[in-house]
């Protein structure tokens, strides 16, 4: 028999999206959307160019490096998109986002894609992520304000996710009392379990202070060394120091690359309760984890410079003990701990729940390929290979993706309802199979040492592009299906969260 | 005390200040206009593309935005005229946008362009046009309730100002990239100290950027919050039974209609298992109406409800409500 009985406030747990949530929800739709749209047009350059490698579609290499420019760009750029949206949605059920800013931070970070694609196709930029003198205020084919438009697209991701991570960072600071109480700080360092009256964040909550954190020193860096560069190509100042620039670059893009993946397994722990029926949980090791995963998220970007001769020694010897110091925390913590949640709790296989576990898969293998290319000795031989895009590809394609479209496609399931064929589950299974494949072609590449950033592939290079290639089109038939699936709940969802109350009808 | 005054008494201070705002608006029009269009400046321009393209800058982005805040000065007296009517029907999102991207591109062709700087005249009308032009523009974005197409929501807003800026900032990249000078005028002027091409590219990409930058401000500034009640706290108050439970309606709304907390099984719902249900269904607690509880739109879909549970099936009413600050779930024993 059951009674009415006084509970307490129970972290982990959050409500189901509410009437005062659909502003919120149609932006995070919004992100997400937009994200999702961004990545499959990104795809589509990627498989141009690995056709191009396969030598079934020939590229000029002016073309090749202006499509890799847009291609990696906006990959990431596209990503976080998502995942920010994403968050979005799993923090709406537990504090009040304010939909003003977060529309500010989507027009900014918007603008970026307008920057990028003018830069590219009429200034003619292939530079990609490099900061090395000449480039890129000097390429061959592009002149300096092609290069300065480019940089005032990083500029804009960096403003746009500056003020997502600010806003997350006060509203949870606000309803957490402080940061210390938004970290849970007083949970970890108290003994036993968590007093009566402590409210703890749950394990979303966390992750999203957590990258908030990183995200605003990530914008700060960004500013520090994109306005220098904007002074020197306004002829302001003389020259940026290369060094600084890189390694002011390097964190930039490796923390926001980096950040896509702790958002997104932010949205993980926000599914797995949902799916496992185990209810969420907030252990003190999370709330370690999440509060390590601000200094290792920042610590390791030095590993990007081993090829540096006059980076300082103490900064190479930071990169790989940072490096490999992630891995007990992902590993131990989120992956093992996640997967012993699921173990044995009679969890349904539906489209999103194969996406998450398919995505530890991913990050895993991923991670594993990175901690292995950041070991100074390996590094020396796949640095600049294959092996990298390899391993950046297994951790985009097969995790990031994979529990932001879980979550895409279980929001769109929870407000609309999206009936789950037989075939949408293999469609699932099919994207995993195919992005093993595509990735696995990278990682073999790189072992036999082909070069990355290479328009022109060697002859006997090319059969790794040409196996890679229908691999591609499988995982491009499956999200064909899954877009199918999505599309028919999307329309409700939407009408859902557009009707009168809470929606902005002045 | 005079009627005006009288009048003035009554009038509350932020309606007094609405009523001066479009007069100020076109008062800080006019300072504007006056000091970009004054002699020095002209002739500055006249020598230097970047300078030109700032002075464009000025007028479309703060002098246009200023009109568009005094457009019921001119037209919003009476609803009756043709001419009245007709401009509120340029000042519509799609006319407005059109409008000023075609007056943006039509006299940015070099051979226009040429000769609006060799003739005073012409010059004068152009700079009109981007007036009249951006004033429309920047008009949906005015809620001031004086014409029609003003833009209602967020969404509508983003899309307008992203449009607007895609369309200018594909004019500024065409001038900026450009591989020589566009405008032979300025070949011939080579001011400012740079070379004509160096000038172009700068002009370009003060076009580009300060373009961005206002429309940034401008969403800033027209975004608008959901109405909430004032003085609500950050957090959610979001109270868990650890079975699972969860409320559906946050405190502030049970308060204010002191109506009972209402629960429900919000994740997953169409997987609620019926055991449980039935177990839940022996808790003293008082069931909703079907008709109140599902909110209309949750009842769209006849095949939904037949394939699943929907939330109102698993949704249970708990005694509680006004004044009550202890929370409360169900738990099963």
């Amino acid at each position: 028999m059951s009674t009415l009985a006084l509970v307490e406030t129970s972290p982990a747990e959050t409500r189901a999206y509410g009437q005062e949530d659909r502003a919120v929800l149609r932006i995070a739709l919004i992100y997400m959307l937009t994200g999702f749209v961004t990545f499959l047009a990104m795809g589509l350059l990627g498989l141009v160019m690995r056709l191009d490698h396969a030598g079934w579609y020939v590229l000029s290499r002016d073309w090749f490096y202006r499509i890799m420019t847009i291609h990696g760009t906006g990959m990431v750029a596209g990503m976080l998109q998502a995942a920010m949206g994403g968050m979005i949605a799993a923090l709406s059920r537990s504090v009040k986002l304010r939909v003003r800013w977060l529309w500010a931070a989507y027009f900014i970070y918007s603008l970026s894609l307008g920057f990028l694609l003018y830069a590219v196709l009429i200034g003619r930029f292939a530079g990609g992520w490099t900061a090395l003198d000449p480039l890129p205020f000097h390429g061959v084919t592009w002149d300096v304000w092609a290069g300065v438009m480019m940089y005032v697209a990083h500029f804009c991701v960096g403003i746009g996710f500056t003020i997502f991570c600010l806003h997350v960072f006060l509203t949870l600071r606000k309803a957490y009392g402080g940061v210390s109480g938004a970290l849970a700080w007083r949970y970890l360092f108290s003994r036993g379990p968590a007093a009566p009256d402590l409210r703890v964040p749950s394990a979303t909550e966390l992750s999203a202070m957590a990258v908030s954190i990183v995200g605003m020193i990530t914008g700060l860096v960004g500013t520090a060394v994109l306005v220098p560069l904007f002074a020197e190509a306004a002829g302001l100042i003389s020259h940026v120091d290369k060094l600084y620039s890189k390694n002011f670059l390097m964190f930039f893009g490796h923390a926001l690359a980096n950040l896509t993946i702790y958002l997104s397994v932010g949205l993980v722990y926000a599914l797995l309760p949902l799916y496992t029926k185990r209810g969420g949980h907030t252990s003190k090791l999370i709330v370690l984890a999440w509060n390590l995963t601000i200094l290792l998220v920042i610590t390791p970007t030095s590993h990007h410079l081993y090829q540096d001769f006059s980076q300082p020694l103490g900064l190479q010897i930071l990169g790989q003990v940072a490096s490999w110091s992630i891995v007990p925390e992902v590993l131990l913590i989120t992956i093992i701990g996640s997967l012993s949640h699921i173990f044995r709790s009679g969890m349904r296989w539906t489209v999103p729940s194969i996406l998450i576990v398919m995505g530890f898969w991913g990050w895993v293998f991923g991670g594993m390929a990175a901690a292995m290319d950041a070991s100074i000795p390996l590094n020396n031989m796949l640095h600049n290979t294959l092996w990298v895009p390899g391993h950046f590809h297994t951790y985009y394609l097969l995790g990031v993706t994979t529990f932001v479209w879980a979550y895409l496609f279980y929001l769109i399931d929870d407000l609309g309802g999206i009936h789950e064929w037989a075939t949408s589950k293999i469609a699932a299974w099919l994207y995993g199979i195919g992005g093993v494949g595509f990735v696995l072609m990278f990682f073999f590449s790189g072992a036999d040492g082909v070069p990355r950033r290479y328009a022109i592939h060697l002859a006997g290079w090319e059969i790794y592009a040409e196996i890679a290639v229908p691999f591609v089109l499988l995982i491009a038939l499956s999200l064909l299906w899954l877009i199918a699936d999505m599309s028919r709940g999307l329309g409700r969802a939407w009408r859902r969260i557009s009707t009168a109350a809470g929606g902005q009808t002045p | 005390m005079t009627a005006q005054v009288e009048q003035r008494v009554a009038t509350p201070p932020a309606q007094r200040r609405g009523r001066a705002t479009p007069w100020l608006a076109l008062a800080g029009a006019i300072i504007v206009v006056l000091a970009v269009g004054s002699p020095p400046i002209d002739a500055a321009v006249d020598r230097s593309f970047s300078l030109h393209m700032a002075q464009h800058m000025v007028l479309m982005n703060v002098v246009a935005p200023l009109l568009a805040i005094a457009w019921p000065l001119y037209f919003g007296a009476s609803r009756t005229s043709r001419f009245e009517i007709g401009m509120n029907g340029l000042a519509r999102p799609a006319p407005a946008l059109l409008i000023s991207t075609a007056a943006l591109w039509f006299w940015h062709i070099p051979a226009l362009y040429d000769i609006a700087l060799d003739n005073v005249a012409v010059h004068l009308v152009e700079h009109v046009v981007f007036l009249g032009a951006f004033v429309l523009f920047w008009r949906p974005l005015i809620p001031d309730g004086f014409s029609g197409g003003q833009l209602r929501s967020n969404e509508a807003r983003v899309l307008y100002l992203t449009i607007g800026m895609l369309a200018a900032g594909l004019l500024a990249a065409v001038i900026t990239f450009a591989d020589h000078p566009l405008y032979p005028h300025y070949v011939a002027a080579a001011g400012a100290g740079r070379s004509p091409l160096a000038d172009q590219r700068l002009g370009g990409a003060i076009m580009w950027l300060v373009g961005a930058v206002v429309i940034v401000g401008a969403l800033l500034v027209t975004m608008r919050e959901d109405e909430e009640p004032a003085g609500e706290s950050t957090r959610l108050d979001i109270h868990v039974a650890p079975d699972g439970w969860h409320r559906q309606q946050d405190d502030r709304q049970s308060r204010q209609h002191d109506q009972p907390r209402v629960l429900e099984r919000p994740v997953d719902w169409r997987s609620a298992q019926q055991d449980e249900r039935h177990e839940c269904q022996d808790v003293e607690h008082q069931r909703e109406e079907p008709g109140q509880a599902h909110p209309p739109d949750e009842q769209d879909g006849q095949d939904r409800a037949d394939q699943h549970p929907t939330p109102g099936d698993a949704r249970l009413g708990v005694a509680g409500g006004a004044g009550q600050d202890r929370e409360i779930g169900i738990r099963p024993e």
